[in-house]
């Protein structure tokens, strides 16, 4: 696990409202454990980062973004587009919303994550192979630790997930991490 | 749910959008070949640029010229903290077909930050290799996954090429 001293959690597109609609990203037993996370690193107090992919109704902003796998998606209004209830930003939070795949692309993460002075990140959320990859890339060329919990996030295919992850291991050993594993570290650290 | 890349062979045409620069990440799997394709590309006047790793030599036989772009890159994307960006746009490029480098590397990650910015992305995927067979594959996967047309043959590349008239134009 890449988790040090000063870590945020970045919350990346943990959408889909109450999780009920079809194709939901997410499972409710991931949605309790996100909570989990969110709540420990909040009693640490482990910056909470939440990031939102969000594209107006009209297309205007969805770049090449359906030049691939994926239609139109994230479009404001729609309940699928909401942060998963339950989570979201309390207090003075940070909420990005964001165009394109990577946290970092477009948004004032790169200014967020100098003012709390972090040297690594923890990500959550989805897609693995999508969002959750190249924020990681980013974070990693940005010479950011990194760690991604494992069973939560979610992938496009359980392929791209696995690939995703294999990925992300190749850019930094030890950027896997289970839930599990994150919050015995975030207990250690209230315990000390 | 998005579609899944089941089948990442790839294109044995390549038909792009607007104007195209030839990005050179790095080795590939033959240097002779790419230097070949390199002096195609002047010949028909297609704009090359050279993003090679910071410290790392070119493959031999490019010889930039003086009026050609080297832009050495500190990361892995050939965007990030570089002029890339800025000169493609000079050439009003729309299609980036990046050559050469680490294909889960270099070419995955250069390729998303051209999707991002815009660009159409194609890669020319038989002069590639990656860190393993694995992550070759993985990658192309998941470049396909961004863009359906990414993946483009050697073959492909040259009878584009081919098919061009000297001012770089498509008849």
């Amino acid at each position: 696990m890449n988790v040090h001293g000063s870590p945020a959690l970045l919350v990346v597109d943990f959408q889909g409202g109450d999780l009920t609609g079809p194709g939901s990203t997410y499972t409710l037993e991931q949605l309790e454990l996100a909570k989990a996370l969110v709540a420990g690193c909040r009693e640490q107090e482990v910056p909470v980062v939440w990031v939102q992919e969000v594209h107006k109704r009209h297309l205007t902003d969805i770049g090449r973004e359906l030049d691939g796998s994926e239609g139109p998606h994230c479009l404001e209004g729609d309940l699928a587009t909401e942060i998963a209830h339950g989570l979201g930003p309390v207090g003075d939070e940070v909420h990005l919303r964001k165009r394109r795949y990577s946290a970092f692309f477009a948004t004032a993460l790169d200014l967020v994550l100098g003012t709390y002075d972090v040297d690594s990140v923890i990500v959550i959320g989805g897609f693995t192979d999508i969002c959750v990859l190249y924020t990681s890339v980013d974070a990693h060329q940005r010479d950011l630790a990194v760690t991604v919990v494992t069973d939560v996030v979610a992938g496009s295919s359980r392929q791209a997930h696995d690939d995703a992850l294999a990925m992300i291991e190749h850019l930094q050993e030890g950027a896997l991490a289970t839930s599990e594993e994150v919050l015995r570290w975030l207990a250690a650290r209230a315990a000390a | 749910m998005p579609l899944q890349v089941l089948d990442w062979s790839p294109a044995d045409s390549l038909a792009p959008v607007g104007r195209v620069v030839v990005v050179v990440l790095g080795a590939t799997t033959d240097d002779g070949r790419l230097a070949e394709l390199v002096t195609a590309c002047r010949a028909k006047r297609v704009p090359v640029v050279f993003a090679p790793r910071d410290g790392v030599e070119l493959p031999p036989g490019l010889d930039p010229r003086p009026e050609e772009y080297v832009v050495p890159r500190p990361r892995l994307s050939a965007f990030l903290g570089t002029e890339l960006d800025l000169v493609l746009r000079g050439f009003r490029a729309e299609t980036v077909l990046l050559v050469g480098g680490l294909t889960d590397v270099d070419v995955h990650y250069s390729g998303v930050d051209a999707h991002q910015l815009d660009y159409h992305l194609r890669t020319d995927v038989d002069l590639l290799r990656g860190s393993s067979a694995r992550l070759h594959d993985a990658a192309l996967r998941a470049m396909k996954y961004l863009q359906r047309d990414a993946l483009v043959s050697d073959a492909a590349v040259t009878a584009w090429l081919d098919g061009l008239d000297v001012s770089g134009e498509a008849p």
